[in-house]
């Protein structure tokens, strides 16, 4: 209940500050379904629109395309994405999140406000317009560029990726070392195949590297929050002094101190709760798509011997990060999300 | 006339109590064959999106279909099955899976009214807790947990 009322005046501003372009569904085939903001989930169909905060998963056989103002996305099978939107350098930029699975990107034109590609260990600036990103099992990713260039961000490094260049990037950790890699030669069910061996081997350093990612989304949810309380505090204030000059003053004087004073700080008040949602709803995405199924397949792995030493040290990783999620991330979502 | 009349309920309600706790067997009786069996695809056909496994809200077909033939796969199996408890859903049921909001919000969100929530134990002493609606001839699973 303590949670209800800032939440509640959280999801009001940021329904007022944002919203981006949609991005209109021009080819789907096999199993492949939208859930919406509200929860709801159903089919995709060519002419759907996929708005910010929506989630497209594709099954075995699913195969989405989309357009957004001219970005190409090419979403292949067994794949999660997100279109999601933040506030970086005072504006708002748009982001597409990929959980799990791999998807292809073309730019018809770069305008140098192209949005961010966010995967569970790093995030791509587009400076290209034709590459491939792969979101593995265990929360690894690969990048890989046909045409033009990528920055890749992660742990505070950055890596600049040109045409046939590729990179990995691990969950808690930097960009790797750059490969050179040609066209269509990444072959993904491997690639995910390996991780998921790998997974296997070493569970429980799985989940060590994937709290890493879990700290980093809890710091900016922490920062954001406690900026957002202070200006959400300052707005309340500022109202009320512009409603007493209004009786004091008279109305016009009111509505002067209101768009140059209040109007401004409820701006940005709606931008950093912006911010705490889209780390909220990345740590949920990480949560979900890549914590959440290491556990079912090491779980399903030792069903027979859950006394295995192995089995029990991960369980305890996990449920720290569990904790850790419950402790700091869950206060910001709602039951929508979920 | 009173007397038969508080009799025949008496009959009827305990008939209903008899009917519930026989389909509740029957239930757990038919998931444990199936796993015991090594029937994966039965028990994926099944289940229903999304899936509570322990504390986990599965929401991708696929990872359901992984869940059981991984099991299957493993070795597990459910000796001699016997139903511990069979209860309908309730406001606090969510607690025996697992108290977080995420669990919480799954029991409220897509468990239809008429799921129950049943406890079955095997010869080895362990337990699992199962989510199932039975709905004219067939039954669908919403949640696993265990075995604990």
């Amino acid at each position: 209940m303590k949670y209800l009322i800032p939440i509640t005046i959280l999801f009001f501003l940021i329904t007022a500050a944002v919203f981006a372009a949609p991005a209109e569904v021009v080819y789907a085939e096999g199993e492949a379904s939208i859930k919406d903001t509200a929860g709801d989930e159903f089919e995709v169909y060519i002419g759907d629109e996929v708005k910010t905060g929506d989630t497209v998963s594709t099954g075995y056989d699913g195969f989405v395309e989309m357009d957004q103002n001219g970005v190409v996305l090419k979403i292949n099978s067994d794949t999660v994405f997100t279109l999601m939107e933040r506030e970086e350098g005072n504006e708002k930029t748009d982001v597409f999140s990929i959980a799990l699975g791999s998807i292809k990107f073309r730019y018809d034109k770069l305008t140098g406000k192209e949005p961010k590609i966010q995967m569970v260990s790093c995030v791509a600036g587009v400076r290209g317009t034709e590459f491939t990103v792969f979101s593995g099992v265990d929360g690894s990713a690969l990048i890989v560029v046909d045409k033009g260039r990528v920055e890749v961000e992660a742990e505070g490094e950055t890596v600049e990726l040109n045409p046939e260049e590729g990179v990995e990037v691990q969950p808690g950790a930097p960009p790797g070392e750059k490969f050179k890699v040609h066209r269509d030669q990444i072959d993904y069910s491997k690639w995910n195949e390996e991780k998921t061996n790998k997974m296997l081997q070493n569970p429980v350093d799985s989940i060590i590297n994937l709290q890493k990612r879990m700290d980093y989304y809890i710091e900016n949810v922490a920062e954001y929050y406690s900026l957002f309380s202070e200006y959400r505090e300052k707005l309340l204030a500022e109202r009320a002094k512009a409603n007493e000059i209004a009786e004091k003053q008279g109305k016009e004087a009111g509505t002067k101190y209101y768009s140059e004073v209040v109007d401004p700080i409820a701006f940005d008040t709606g931008k950093l709760g912006l911010n705490v949602r889209y780390f909220s709803l990345a740590a949920l995405s990480m949560r979900r798509f890549v914590a959440g199924r290491i556990y079912l397949s090491i779980k399903t792995a030792y069903i027979t011997d859950l006394a295995n030493n192995i089995f029990i040290e991960f369980l305890e990783n996990y449920n720290n990060l569990l904790a850790n999620f419950e402790e700091s991330i869950v206060s910001h979502l709602v039951e929508a999300d979920i | 006339m009173k007397k038969i009349v508080v009799l025949i309920m008496i009959s009827l309600i305990f008939a209903s109590c008899a009917s519930v706790q026989k389909k509740d067997e029957r239930s757990i009786f038919t998931v444990a064959e199936l796993i015991n069996q090594g029937d994966s695809g039965a028990l994926f056909r099944m289940s229903r999106v999304p899936f509570l496994l322990d504390q986990e809200i599965i929401l991708l077909k696929k990872d359901i279909e992984t869940f059981w033939s991984n099991i299957i796969e493993a070795g597990y199996t459910v000796d001699s099955p016997v139903l511990e408890d069979g209860q309908a859903i309730g406001k606090d049921s969510y607690l025996r899976f697992y108290d977080s909001m995420e669990v919480k919000t799954f029991f409220k969100k897509y468990l239809p009214e008429k799921t129950r929530m049943l406890e079955l134990k095997t010869s080895t002493n362990q337990r699992i807790l199962l989510l199932v609606e039975k709905k004219w001839l067939t039954r669908k699973i919403y949640g696993f947990k265990g075995p604990y």
